[in-house]
């Protein structure tokens, strides 16, 4: 996470710790609320509870007051009328004042003790059934009715009348804390019985209308509960409500308690409670924020590493999409360079063979383009591996410096090879890739010197271990250098620097990544000293194993020739019969062409079930396989042509594009004789074929020309950049070169030209003589022309000049002018006439030896 | 590897912390919301009601069932039934005990011989209260409710005082209990306050529901009795049908009259709806355990004359309404002096039949009530 993200994060933290907080505290007011509410509903439980036990006491006072009254009924039915009723009767009422005692007889009439009003107390006629009643009527007071019984009738009632004066002074109800204000309700709320100290406020209180409208909801609860509580809040003050019905009277019993009274202690607990919990759930909220965070990080990081892993696997894919494509690349290449190679050898007309060796310059270029493309990715990718083997290094400089020689000549550029002799000749590593090393830095320092020299020095550090030895070769060009602060990235993929200076030099920019690669994976080291302008030095040490203690001596030149460029098949093998299976048309083309020279008898078939047809009846001297084939591959053909009793001991030669490590070895563990890479080396495939066809069948090919005639007429070594005059008089190489390699074509031209010879040479001398220049300049051209096709450069060059002066003399204004190339042009007759004669001695001389 | 283990162990926190997080938040949640253990749900009360017959056959049973049915549903009680529980077997203890188990607390032992069965077991349920009706058995977890039907049979009297020409009324009655025995009691002093010299003829079927028997009984009152009105206690109203095909008044029992029998002059019914409801009341209320027996009768409309004929004139009625009205004033029925049929006095003239006697101890009828022979 970089700063500005970070510092986006947080005010998106900030709001996400406010929202937080707003959850928390809307989550605290909704528990408070809720726990209130809890709180409250329990208190009202507790309450009506108590207001139960409150009415059951009450209760139990009425039930001794009518169990007294019982006693005394029972007393007094067997002796009306008499003393002892009316002392019964006195006990009864007792000593206050408000009590009154009376027995009403079944009509409703005081027939004893002091009259009392029957008829005004409603429920008092249901104690004629046989019932005790307790009833209330206002203005009048408490009445307790027992039922006086004769035998199982009713005769009559035994009552005690309570004035309201006196209720409160005879029924203490018991309250259960000091707090609880206790009354005593008739059925439609009208106090019957108030709590001691009942005061004016306590009159206000129960007639406002907060508490007749909680007292109204208590008497709809109390249809079918014992007893209900109601919370109330009057005054800023709460309070709890309760009643109780009293059974067998018409009575509730009414009371309020102080919030404080009940819920006290409960407060405390319910605070601390709701403190805890607060904490709790902070603590929580803490953790769960932590632990969201704590995820956000590990997704982040996670997603980065998805990323990079994206990354990585994307440019896997186009390390691998590039070397499939250079792969895919090298077959057409293959097919072109293949097919330029007949037009090569095929071509008579000098032009198009000058156009086919162009193409071939080019699509070799090209090719050693397509292989630093697929080295690099095979490095990338890690496939690249070290073969390591026993050369002879002077064979490795040889190849390298012939091969670097000519480039530097062609660019006029002086190349010198120095090799210290003490270095050991028999070493044993991988000569292939040091021969990449050294041919990407020498191709490097000759492509960026315009003039000088390259030096290439190979000497070594001799190790305390006899075995091994530090190869030193050093290249160093006085070429353009390298700019300093291209330096570090020089060995870096893809770069070329000084883009406007070298926009003319090709390449990939690819070839020092893959020598810098190559030198390490070798387990050596690279390094340069450059100065810009000046020129640039790359040393290269690579520790090498000895395998014999020789020294390579005196490093001489005389190996390094360069090699002929002219194609000659090394074997003719007419007897041989071969088969090739190939599904690529062009390949077959080029296999066919390829081997027509060697007069080999070939079958080409296209796919490998042919090939299995071909071999069930015939038997064949070798088998030429493709790899990749539609139907069966190379692999699968050659296990099943195993088996067939005709390729017993026929060799099998695999073609394959796949020129990865360790193919070769895989190839010939299945069972193949010999490997062949894509694109075909001809001389490889030669070589090959060499090998694996019967000896008997197999001869070495004519020699077009014996070295041994040639020394009569020229000097062979002569380098062929020399100018006119230091030319031989006849080149067989430039002669063949001109008729395509095609000695029958040469010795026909060569017949021809010689045959013409005394007409033209005494045309020649006529035209000179009767000095008609004009004539004489065209019979100088012409003879220009055909001398050089059949190899008379000398003479050629000779005619070419006096052409120019001829055509100096007739182009010319001035008299002075005319003079001189008249003058020239006579001068140059003799030589003329004299090569010319030398020349044609030469060409009789090299016709008639064939 | 190691990264493959890191990854794993990215994922698992990552899908793990929420979750414990969740879940710790769940626990807490939980703890803090979880129901207090003093404080239960309140649960709704279960009732349990066992009767004799099928809950669907109309008479006693649908009426009752019907009633305490809707009381239930007003008062937010379940209900649960066991009907086809036959007298005199073990099959009502068994009911009881599924009842019980079942979490009925209250279970309405609603036939005569069911309290007697169950008293010597009532014990083995302290935490039920049992519902008596109209029987001597007590215990005390057993209280007795009982309509006054008598007040209805007082008022039917009436009507049966004011139609009657010939002052002969018919009765045909299933057996000679308590219940029925006050209820032809009542029935006589309703029509003697009309009509001083009416009389009662009562023919027993010794069944509660024996619509043949009845149906003839019912006939030879008209015929043998010279009865002009018929009333019964049964549990079907075959004689109120045999009357009305005969042309003749009668009067039902706690039973729709059907339409267009105008000589069904109305039915002595039971609010058994109210009657439930009060008793539900009380239960709810746990008075019932200072209450021996609880009538229920005119006072609170649970006892009252239903599907008046249009044979009853306005004049009629209001005579009805009148001792209606003085039976809500708690008029007392039963109040001396009362002489049974053998003479003897059962009531002095100062005297009430008290509620418990008129419950279990009336073994007698009233002078001016004869058997049929």
């Amino acid at each position: 996470m970089n700063e500005s993200q970070e510092e986006r994060q947080l005010p998106k933290i900030i709001v996400q710790i406010c929202a937080l907080i707003a959850v928390l505290a809307a989550f605290a007011v909704w528990m408070q609320m809720r726990a209130a509410a809890l709180m409250i509903s329990s208190l009202e439980n507790t309450v009506a509870s108590q207001a139960t036990d409150v009415a059951l006491m009450t209760e139990k006072q009425i039930q001794e007051e009518l169990s007294v009254l019982s006693l005394a009924a029972g007393c007094l039915e067997p002796s009306p009328g008499d003393e002892a009723q009316d002392r019964l009767l006195r006990e009864l009422r007792g000593m206050e004042a408000g009590v009154s005692v009376g027995v009403i007889s079944i009509d409703g009439e005081s027939i004893l003790g002091d009259v009392l009003p029957y008829r005004t107390f409603k429920n008092l006629p249901v104690a004629m059934h046989g019932q005790a009643v307790v009833d209330y009527q206002a203005g009048y007071g408490l009445i307790f009715a027992v039922p006086l019984m004769r035998g199982s009738n009713v005769s009559g009632l035994l009552c005690r009348l309570y004035s309201e004066r006196m209720i409160p002074w005879h029924f203490r109800m018991t309250a259960l804390n000091s707090s609880m204000r206790l009354l005593l309700h008739d059925r439609n709320g009208q106090m019957i019985m108030p709590y001691r100290a009942y005061s004016e406020e306590d009159t206000d209180f129960f007639r406002s209308p907060e508490v007749q409208e909680a007292l109204g909801l208590l008497r709809s609860q109390l249809e079918t509960h014992r007893s209900a509580a109601s919370y109330l809040m009057l005054n800023e003050k709460q309070y709890f409500l309760f009643a109780s019905d009293l059974p067998h009277a018409n009575c509730t019993v009414t009371g309020y308690v102080p919030w404080g009274a009940v819920a006290g202690p409960m407060t405390a607990v319910f605070s601390r409670s709701i403190r805890v919990a607060a904490l709790l759930l902070m603590i929580f909220l803490s953790v769960g924020a932590y632990l969201v965070v704590t995820r956000e990080k590990a997704a982040r990081s996670e997603a980065l590493e998805k990323e990079k892993e994206l990354a990585d696997q994307a440019s896997q894919a186009k390390s691998e999409f590039l070397a499939s494509m250079s792969h895919e690349i090298r077959t057409p290449i293959n097919t072109i360079l293949g097919l330029n190679e007949m037009i090569l050898r095929k071509s008579k007309d000098a032009a198009v063979g000058r156009y086919a060796r162009s193409v071939r310059t080019a699509g070799s270029s090209l090719l050693s383009i397509i292989n630093d493309i697929l080295d690099f990715s095979k490095i990338e990718s890690g496939k690249f591996r070290i073969v390591e083997t026993e050369y002879r290094l002077s064979e490795l400089i040889q190849t390298v410096s012939s091969m670097m020689r000519p480039r530097a000549e062609a660019k006029g550029l002086e190349f010198h090879v120095k090799v210290n002799a003490e270095v050991p000749n028999c070493l044993y590593g991988d000569t292939r890739r040091i021969q990449q090393v050294l041919i990407n830095l020498l191709t490097n320092a000759i492509k960026y010197t315009e003039r000088g020299t390259v030096d290439f020095a190979v000497s070594h550090a001799p190790r305390p271990d006899e075995d091994k030895t530090m190869l030193r070769f050093i290249i160093r060009d006085t070429g353009i250098g390298i700019r300093e602060e291209d330096q570090s990235r020089l060995f870096k993929g893809f770069e070329r620097f000084d883009m406007q200076r070298n926009q003319h030099v090709e390449g990939t920019g690819l070839g020092l990544a893959i020598t810098h690669n190559l030198v390490e994976m070798m387990n050596g080291s690279i390094s340069f000293n450059s100065v810009y302008g000046e020129g640039t030095t790359f040393a290269v040490a690579l520790p090498q194993k000895i395998t014999a203690p020789a020294p390579i001596g005196e490093y001489s030149e005389a190996d390094d020739a360069g090699s002929s460029e002219e194609y000659q098949v090394s074997f003719l093998a007419p007897d041989a019969d071969v088969l090739a299976a190939d599904d690529n048309e062009m390949n077959r083309f080029v296999l066919a062409e390829l081997l027509k020279d060697t007069q080999i008898k070939l079958d080409i078939v296209s796919n490998g079930e042919e090939a299995l047809q071909r071999l069930l009846v015939k038997h064949y001297d070798a088998v030429l396989l493709d790899q990749r084939m539609g139907g069966m591959n190379g692999v699968e053909t050659l296990r099943a042509a195993s088996r067939l009793p005709n390729s017993f001991g026929t060799p099998f030669i695999v073609l394959t594009a796949d020129a990865d490590l360790g193919a070769r070895e895989r190839f010939l563990r299945e069972g193949f004789s010999d490997y062949l890479s894509k694109p075909l080396d001809f001389n490889m495939l030669e070589r090959a074929l060499m090998r694996c066809l019967p000896p008997e069948k197999v001869r070495p090919a004519p020699r077009p020309q014996p070295e041994a005639s040639a020394p009569v007429i020229s000097a062979p070594s002569a380098p062929a950049t020399a100018t006119a005059d230091e030319a031989p008089v006849f080149d067989r190489k430039a002669a063949l070169q001109y008729s395509a390699g095609n000695k029958k074509l040469f010795k026909k031209l060569a017949g021809t030209f010689a045959g013409l010879y005394e007409k033209k040479s005494a045309q020649l001398g006529e035209l000179f003589a009767s000095e008609d220049w004009n004539a004489y300049t065209d019979a100088v051209h012409s003879l220009k022309s055909t001398s050089l096709s059949v190899g008379g450069l000398r003479v050629s060059a000779a005619a070419k000049a006096s052409e120019m002066a001829g055509k100096r003399f007739l182009s010319a204004e001035s008299p002075e002018a005319k003079e001189k190339a008249l003058n020239e042009l006579r001068g140059n007759h003799e030589s003329v006439l004299r090569l010319y004669g030398e020349f044609v001695a030469a060409l009789r001389q090299e016709t008639s030896l064939d | 590897m190691n990264q493959n283990i890191r990854t794993i162990r990215r994922r698992i926190l990552r899908w793990l912390a929420p979750m414990l997080l969740a879940a710790a938040g769940l626990v807490l949640l939980a703890l803090i919301f979880r129901p207090a253990p003093d404080e239960p749900e309140p649960e709704k009360p279960t009732v349990g009601f066992i009767v004799l017959g099928d809950v669907r056959s109309p008479g006693w049973n649908a009426s009752n069932y019907e009633g305490l049915l809707a009381a239930c549903n007003k008062l937010g009680a379940k209900l649960v039934v066991r009907d086809h529980v036959a007298e005199r077997s073990d099959e009502c203890l068994k009911a009881v005990r599924n009842l019980a188990g079942q979490g009925c607390k209250l279970i309405i032992l609603a036939s005569y011989s069911y309290p007697e069965e169950i008293r010597p077991f009532a014990n083995e349920f302290p935490n039920v209260s049992f519902i008596n009706m109209a029987s001597k058995s007590y215990n005390p977890n057993m209280a007795t409710y009982f309509p006054r039907m008598y007040q209805g049979r007082y008022l039917s009297g009436a009507l049966a005082g004011i139609r009657s020409t010939s002052g002969i009324i018919g009765y045909v009655a299933a057996m000679p209990n308590a219940e029925v025995l006050r209820g032809i009691n009542a029935f006589l002093l309703g029509a003697r306050r009309i009509n001083p010299k009416a009389r009662v003829v009562v023919a027993w079927t010794n069944s509660w529901e024996d619509p043949e028997r009845e149906r003839h009984l019912a006939e030879r009152l008209i015929h043998e009795a010279g009865a002009d009105l018929i009333t019964y206690h049964q549990d079907d109203m075959a004689a109120a049908e045999a009357a009305e095909a005969l042309g003749v008044d009668s009067i039902a029992f706690n039973a729709p009259v059907p339409k267009g029998a105008k000589h069904i002059l109305a039915s002595v019914s039971c609010r058994w709806d109210i009657f439930y409801q009060d008793l539900l009341r009380d239960y709810l209320k746990d008075e019932l355990r200072v209450m021996r027996t609880s009538w229920i009768g005119v006072d609170r409309n649970a006892v009252l004359l239903t599907s008046l004929s249009s044979e009853i004139t306005p004049e009629m009625r209001a005579k009805l309404d009148t001792i209606r009205l003085e039976l809500v004033n708690h008029m007392l029925i039963f109040r001396g002096p009362l002489y049974d049929n053998q003479n003897v006095l059962r009531c002095k003239a100062d005297e009430a039949i008290s509620d418990d006697t008129l419950l279990m101890d009336i073994d007698w009828l009233i002078s001016g009530v004869t058997s049929l022979e």
